[in-house]
């Protein structure tokens, strides 16, 4: 039986100016996996994942998550993706309870209250929920953050560099809680970390963009410590 | 269609919200036109007659002064914030979102306003409440809130924002200017809606036809954001 994939990237090339950041990159990502990209400061993951969220258009190629091309299905990628980023994208003026009853009007599909309540609880944000985000610390503004992107339900979840900022205790209690707890079995993952540890931890498959390109790939827990060592070893050299 | 204007006005009544959380933006720019409309009254030392060929100017480049103020911080203070991007990220189209920012400037501008003509009228001792000089406030504020918008989207994340804004608004924006100038100056010479009627005319046919054009051209401004 042939496996769907979730997400298709086909000879994507993007540049800004006379900039080339992804040059011909090509990525498969099958349904239900949780792909890790690996890649250190200025390759390009950023890029990537503003690709995958629809809001960069490739310049040449094409992106193609569960079968809607990125070009002309913009909105129906929107309707079934979560994204968590670097930032909480959360109005720091607005309680933590305001945000969620915001973005979620958009998903008329969902039950809010059910969501909330099971999300709110499982996260340990219960106790936040009336507070203004501004007023909560990096880490809390994370798990609301990741709050906010589940509360659509999504069949595929893009987190750029959710460990960024988070002390050890948090990437913990993100690999210890959120994933096993949180993320459903048929939910896709796509990350991007440059923290290797926390990359072998949560991944299927992972991958190390290099040059704009995904240069390596690993899809088994076996063939990983020989990828993260070539990871350790770019990284070295381009220090 | 319902969801299309219900997202709209989710997009703004959660602009006016926070604006209610901060009151920064609105209290910035009514100490701004105040501060205007003072320092206009001071230094020009006219007759009653000469007041009715000046006061409309004052007002409307007031009123446009004003606008380019809180345009810059309304536009600049959710990409800096990073805010911005999660409204991208929503599954509605961006004629929507356009459309709800078009609104929270156009109610922020005609709060503004309400503000504006009663110390007008009281500083200058000069009643300028009219139901054409109202009309022509709408219509020239929903023109100033359209492109006010595209043009400050288009200019909110480069580094000269602050100057970029009024010099690419204000010729944009000129004919609605020149339109609300005259229809006050008429009103308060006294003339008729016949003599008038024109340039309020002109005014509807460049808010829908920028109205379209820019609802269209905000997903182009929005590429690559």
């Amino acid at each position: 039986m042939i496996e769907k994939n979730s997400i298709e990237i086909n000879n994507v090339t993007k540049s800004f100016g006379s900039n080339p950041i992804l040059n011909d990159c090509f990525l498969s990502v099958r349904a239900s996996e949780r792909y890790v990209l690996l890649g250190s400061n200025g390759s390009g993951k950023t890029t990537l994942v503003k690709l995958l969220t629809t809001l960069y258009s490739p310049d040449q190629g094409e992106v193609i998550i569960n079968g809607y091309n990125s070009s002309n299905h913009a909105e129906q990628i929107r309707t079934i993706m979560g994204y968590v980023g670097h930032n909480s994208l959360l109005y720091a003026d607005l309680t933590a309870f305001e945000n969620l009853r915001f973005f979620s009007k958009f998903y008329p599909h969902i039950d809010f209250d059910e969501q909330f309540e099971y999300l709110s609880r499982i996260l340990n944000l219960s106790h936040l929920i009336n507070q203004k985000v501004g007023k909560l610390s990096h880490g809390e503004q994370k798990r609301l953050s990741i709050m906010k992107a589940m509360m659509s339900s999504p069949s595929i979840l893009i987190m750029d560099e959710p460990d960024a900022g988070l002390d050890v205790n948090s990437i913990d209690n993100l690999t210890e809680q959120f994933f096993p707890n949180v993320i459903n079995g048929n939910m896709t993952v796509f990350l991007t970390t440059h923290n290797s540890d926390f990359a072998l931890s949560v991944a299927n498959t992972i991958g190390i963009l290099q040059s704009g390109k995904i240069e390596f790939q690993a899809h088994s827990k076996d063939e990983f410590p020989e990828l993260i060592d070539k990871y350790k070893s770019i990284n070295e050299s381009v220090l | 269609m319902k969801n299309y204007f219900l997202y709209i006005w989710y997009i703004s009544a959660k602009d006016i919200k926070v604006e209610l959380q901060r009151k920064e933006l609105l209290l910035l720019t009514i100490i701004f036109s105040f501060t205007c409309v003072v320092i206009f009254n001071i230094s020009i030392d006219v007759s009653r007659d000469s007041y009715i060929r000046v006061l409309p100017g004052i007002l409307w480049v007031t009123i446009f002064f004003t606008s380019v103020l809180g345009l810059n911080r309304f536009l600049s203070r959710e990409r800096d914030s990073g805010n911005f991007e999660a409204l991208l990220l929503l599954p509605i189209s961006r004629d929507i979102l356009f459309l709800g920012k078009v609104t929270t400037l156009f109610l922020f501008m005609i709060i503004l306003e309400i503000l504006i003509f009663p110390i007008f009228t009281i500083i200058f001792d000069l009643n300028i409440i009219h139901t054409s000089i109202i009309l022509v406030a709408v219509l020239a504020t929903l023109g100033i809130s359209v492109i006010g918008t595209i043009i400050g989207s288009m200019t909110s994340n480069t580094g000269v924002r602050e100057t970029l804004l009024p010099i690419l608004l204000f010729p944009l924006i000129f004919p609605m200017l020149l339109a609300a100038i005259e229809v006050t100056s008429s009103v308060l010479r006294g003339e008729t809606w016949t003599e008038y009627n024109k340039w309020i005319q002109l005014l509807a046919v460049i808010d829908i036809m920028f109205s379209i054009v820019c609802s269209f051209l905000f997903t182009y401004v929005m590429k690559d954001y």
